[in-house]
């Protein structure tokens, strides 16, 4: 989509530090202490 | 497990040490740059046809199998709503059977086999039984006004709607917990799958308004399963094409798919019909490796790049919403929640509303600056909306995979909490099974669920990778 060469490296840049944030983030909730139910009734 | 009750049937479970997160953020860095820019078109694209399988061809062609497959759980739902509507609101079934094990184990069914949930679907035996009248056989002249679903309705919006509400009922206005309600949105999701089959031709609800069929949709594409013709050649050279347009043996495919140009699992429900219809044998049920469709995905489009993002965002939601960041249910610290609420000072469900909006939000306007940013550094003709409908299909494994480290966290530490809810659905008072009082282990301890959860992440990143590496 961007082509090769050095700019088209930096053009991806962004879009992995979007992906590598989003999985940050989830690594991060399961980090948090979880209120879970005890009971189901 | 470390952790203690404290009140109204809540207790906090500690999230993931330090050390697990370390390295999930490790390993996520780490196979990021090791991935991305390491091109590597070489792909397993072998394909194993079970209608080889002798008798999985002769059941795919059987009209009554999928009724069989679909009346217990039609059977299950008809428990669900008497147990919701008329039960015992204290103790009752029908929040644990929805919400921990039908939520929570549908999306492991959908990674292992596809839209299997479309095949077994109680809704859709309803409507199909309403407007067909007939228990399997095919009837050429069901009842419908079989007029065209609206050309501007013609996306995924009203799933994407449907899927925000459902979220918002859910985790806001606590339906989870509550057995009337649960069974209220299983009338009101019955209704509206009814309703659309007797205006609107085949099952354009399925197609085009089903939140679940849709979210799955977009997930089976990861799946190791697909339906797909044996031979395109095949295909090209039938003019009947009985899979779109129906004949005695079956109906036309449902969702108005043709197996000419099928190449996605995102719209097939599973429902078989192209099995009993095509006059040339000519279909396929194929074990495949995962993520096959994904990493290659031919017809990319905004409304399903749009469900992509808000299915990553909705997703963390759903964790961040049980955390004491989003609300200090134990102690009554300082949350998100507490903030607004001081803040607006109108209530905790305009609270949770507002910061439900902003987490909406966020995500979605961050993804799109991040986009708009690679198309102005790329400085060629490709747009932000290219790149961001590109792009979007590689976060959909980061969601899928994120929602399965969630719910198999409620599956292994609450799945066991319905076993004494069997003995007495209804909260009656009967002990059908003698299970009523007793306690059960989780299934699986929360160690195990930690490391689950970190390889789940770093597993769905790692596709995720992949699939940008292509775009
Ligand atoms: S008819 Fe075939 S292609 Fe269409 S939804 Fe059913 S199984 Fe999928």
């Amino acid at each position: 989509m961007f082509g090769k060469g050095a700019k088209s490296f930096v053009a991806q840049l962004p879009l992995l530090f979007a992906m590598v944030l989003f999985s940050f983030i989830s690594l991060w909730i399961m980090h948090l202490d979880m209120n879970m139910r005890s009971s189901l009734m | 497990m470390d952790c203690c009750e404290v009140k109204d049937g809540i207790h906090m479970m500690p999230g993931n040490p330090d050390w697990m997160f370390f390295t999930g953020i490790g390993l996520t860095l780490l196979v990021s740059f090791l991935l991305y820019f390491k091109k590597n078109d070489r792909r397993i694209t072998s394909r194993f046809d079970l209608t080889k399988i002798r008798f999985i061809e002769w059941l795919i062609k059987k009209r009554w199998v999928q009724f069989a497959f679909q009346l217990p759980l039609f059977l299950l739902f008809v428990i669900i709503l008497y147990a919701g509507l008329f039960g015992n609101q204290l103790i009752n079934i029908a929040p644990a059977l929805t919400w921990t094990i039908w939520w929570g184990g549908l999306i492991f069914a959908i990674l292992f086999l596809g839209k299997i949930w479309c095949f077994v679907c109680p809704w859709d035996f309803i409507a199909s039984l309403v407007s067909r009248l007939r228990f399997w056989n095919v009837n050429k002249d069901p009842i419908s006004l079989n007029l065209k679903w609206p050309k501007y309705a013609r996306n995924i919006t009203l799933a994407i709607g449907l899927f925000i509400i459902l979220t918002w009922l859910e985790l806001g206005y606590k339906v989870t917990s509550d057995p009337f309600a649960t069974a209220i949105m299983g009338i009101a999701m019955t209704l509206l799958v009814v309703f659309p089959i007797f205006i609107f031709e085949k099952k354009s609800f399925c197609r085009y308004g089903c939140l679940v069929g849709r979210i799955s949709g977009l997930y089976a594409n990861v799946a190791p399963i697909e339906i797909r013709a044996k031979s395109h050649d095949v295909c090209l050279s039938c003019k009947s094409k009985d899979c779109y347009n129906g004949n005695d043996n079956g109906y036309a495919c449902p969702t108005g798919l043709n197996l000419t140009g099928l190449n996605e699992n995102t719209y097939c429900i599973m429902c078989t019909e192209c099995f009993k219809s095509c006059p040339k044998d000519n279909v396929a049920l194929n074990i495949r490796p995962f993520a096959s469709d994904i990493l290659d995905y031919r017809k990319p489009r905004l409304d399903e790049a749009v469900l992509a993002v808000i299915l990553l965002s909705l997703t963390s939601f759903h964790g961040l919403s049980m955390t004491p960041v989003w609300e200090d249910l134990t102690s009554g610290g300082v949350s998100i929640i507490s903030t607004l609420n001081t803040f607006f000072g109108l209530g905790s469900l305009f609270s949770f509303s507002v910061g439900m909006a902003g987490i909406l939000l966020v995500p979605f306007l961050l993804y799109i600056f991040l986009c708009f940013l690679s198309h102005k550094i790329a400085h060629n003709e490709i747009t932000t909306k290219e790149i961001f409908v590109r792009f979007s299909y590689s976060l959909i494994p980061i969601a899928l995979f994120y929602h399965l480290a969630h719910n198999g966290m409620h599956v292994a530490m609450e799945g066991q909490m319905v076993l004494p809810l069997l003995s007495d659905p209804f909260g009656f008072g009967w002990n059908l099974f003698g299970t009523v009082g007793q306690t059960y282990p989780m299934l699986l301890g929360d160690t195990t669920v930690w490391i689950l959860q970190v390889i789940f992440v770093v597993i769905g990143h790692i596709i995720g990778i992949k699939i940008a590496a292509k775009a």
